[in-house]
């Protein structure tokens, strides 16, 4: 028995807390996303270089290397003498900044797309209906891919570019839910005594989208990482000489023969963060709504 | 039935007719199409000829009609690179994009359903427990990833397959695989969890109550039933395929709509990317329309109801 009794709304967090300690590996996913999120946030102290300078005397190092009057090149170096190392831990940084941010205007605007769908119906229900039958219909990269023939690659781009593309299935996923709570007998209750749309909207129906938005959102997340990476690969993504996942891979295509590190490592560091992702995302969703199993 | 089918087609014409008028919105909105048609130091009075050459110079609407119209003569403009008209260069990569998709449909469902089956029916052993490991990675791991490891290790290191090109089925089989991986995660993953829920419903135990030989009873009554979400999920692959055939015609140099899609990007081929995007959309709702119509038939409530 705990010592001290928490203060959450009945014991909930302690109860997730203690599911997620039996769930061992959800627990070390959950570890590894931290480690990943502090390499990305403290990416200037950690990494030994500097990951945008070259030193051509220095190129093509396997990992581990000590060259001469140097530090050791922990995981080798690239094309133009870049520390591969150094710059793995900025594309964290980079592939973590999208995938949130990109998620978190996804989950404003679907959200309250979707709840004002779903809660006054009608012709904005029936127009969003269509739009994202139309939307979803089209494959995630190709619209992405479309759009930024028109914008142009670059950071604030690609983040626009996968909220327009991320926001469908918020707006679907919590219209749902809208539908199924708008019929609830509190929500009657509340109308009887007075309670205005917005006020309902926000006070009974918005805590049950609590749950499917966080499972939705940790998918979301690896999705955007991916899609962000496959085109900064194509080379329409983030601009060089910012450092990406999968532009380093796209680079590394010229060397494969000669530095086996180049075209493995940055996928391997990709693997790592969606498989960390996947679990914990899947852990979320037998925890909080197991309802939402095909959905991710 | 056929009142179903007819709402189907009506809806796919929608959709479709939606991603062009988003497709015709996004490149009219966002610049002038006016200035890939002219050197970079043209005057002003020279762009504005072009424009009104071009048609751009009249009203939204009208321009809208007019490019409707020659879309459904199959006009889509002259590409800005290869100066010959965007819509046949666009169909004639359609063949090579609808192998490589096909090659890796199949793979998924070959693949993916029987692992699914076998991970339900075997729940919880060491059959279940790889295949769910391999599900989780084959989603997990990026499509260009995978596609150039396995250029390096079975191309390049031991030389067993050609690394690009289109031709033989040697060509085919990693341009596939590559494809392939995420969507056979995915069904293999779906398909267990499907199997799993009709296994554990009462008419299961009545069938084996009454002495039926299990393979009978999977076969005969948890199939017909897991069918509806395993087509579904099948149809639903698709859309996904042809996003990943984006990448994986670009790594493979595979001749497919994807490849030609992300080059004519680079050169700001407007008029090969409009006709690109939008035969992919034509296709995944000609074949969304298809699983519906099918998964309509399977389902004898929807058929009679």
């Amino acid at each position: 028995m705990e010592a001290r009794p928490w203060r959450g709304r009945s014991g909930t967090f302690r109860r997730t807390a203690r599911r997620l300690w039996q769930n061992k590996l959800a627990l070390g996913a959950l570890l590894m996303l931290l480690v990943i999120f502090t390499a990305a946030i403290f990416s200037n102290l950690i990494a030994p270089y500097d990951p945008t300078e070259g030193n051509i005397v220095d190129r093509l190092l396997a990992p581990g290397s000590h060259p001469d009057g140097g530090r050791d090149r922990l995981l080798g170096t690239d094309q133009v003498g870049r520390d591969v190392f150094s710059r793995l831990i900025h594309g964290a940084r980079v592939s973590l900044l999208i995938g949130i941010a990109g998620t978190a205007i996804s989950l404003m605007v679907g959200t309250a797309l979707g709840l004002m769908s779903g809660f006054w119906g009608g012709p904005l229900d029936r127009t969003l209906l269509r739009i994202t039958d139309i939307q979803l219909a089209f494959p995630f990269i190709a619209l992405a891919v479309t759009v930024i023939s028109v914008t142009g690659p670059g950071l604030i781009n690609v983040i626009l570019v996968l909220a327009a593309t991320g926001w469908v299935l918020y707006a679907r996923v919590v219209r749902e839910e809208v539908l199924s709570a708008r019929e609830r007998a509190y929500v009657e209750a509340a109308r009887a005594m007075g309670g205005n749309d917005v006020h309902i909207m926000l006070r009974h129906i918005l805590p049950n989208i609590v749950a499917p938005v966080i499972v939705i959102s940790s998918f979301a997340i690896a999705q955007m990482i991916i899609t962000e990476a496959s085109l900064s690969f194509l080379g329409l993504g983030i601009r060089p000489p910012t450092p990406t996942w999968g532009g380093m891979l796209s680079d590394a295509r010229n060397y494969m023969q000669v530095a086996w590190w180049l075209p493995t490592l940055p996928g391997v560091a990709l693997l790592l963060t969606l498989l960390a992702i996947n679990v914990v995302g899947d852990w979320l969703r037998d925890t909080l709504d197991p309802t939402l199993r095909d959905a991710g | 039935m056929v009142r179903l089918v007819v709402r189907r087609a009506l809806h796919l014409l929608i959709v479709v007719l939606g991603v062009y008028t988003a497709v015709f919105l996004l490149l009219r909105l966002t610049g002038d199409p006016a200035l890939l048609y002219v050197s970079e130091d043209a005057g002003a009075a020279q762009i504005q000829r072009v424009r009104e050459q071009l048609g751009l110079a009249d009203p939204l609407p009208v321009q809208y009609v007019r490019f409707l119209g020659r879309a459904l003569v199959g006009d889509f403009g002259l590409s800005l690179r290869y100066n010959q008209p965007a819509l046949p260069l666009v169909l004639a990569s359609v063949p090579a994009t609808l192998e490589l998709t096909g090659a890796a449909l199949l793979l998924a469902a070959l693949v993916g359903v029987p692992a699914g089956i076998l991970s339900a029916t075997r729940r919880n052993s060491l059959a279940d427990h790889l295949s769910l490991v391999a599900s989780l990675l084959g989603q997990c791991i990026p499509t260009f990833w995978l596609g150039i490891i396995l250029v390096l290790i079975l191309a390049l290191d031991f030389g067993l397959l050609p690394p690009s090109g289109r031709g033989t089925l040697a060509h085919l089989l990693m341009p596939a695989l590559t494809l392939g991986a995420y969507s056979t995660a995915r069904v293999a993953r779906l398909t267990r969890s499907s199997v799993l829920e009709v296994l554990n419903q009462d008419f299961v135990r009545t069938a084996r109550s009454k002495g039926l030989a299990r393979r009978v009873v999977i076969l005969r009554h948890v199939l017909k039933n897991a069918a509806i979400p395993i087509v579904t999920i099948l149809g639903l692959s698709v859309s996904t395929l042809l996003g990943g055939a984006v990448i994986t015609e670009t790594i493979f140099d595979w001749p497919g709509v994807g490849r030609l899609m992300v080059q004519a990007v680079f050169v700001r081929d407007y008029p090969i990317v409009q006709g690109t995007a939008f035969l992919i959309a034509a296709m995944v709702a000609v074949v969304t329309f298809f699983t519906d119509t099918l998964y309509a038939w399977l389902d004898p409530r929807i058929k009679h109801g």
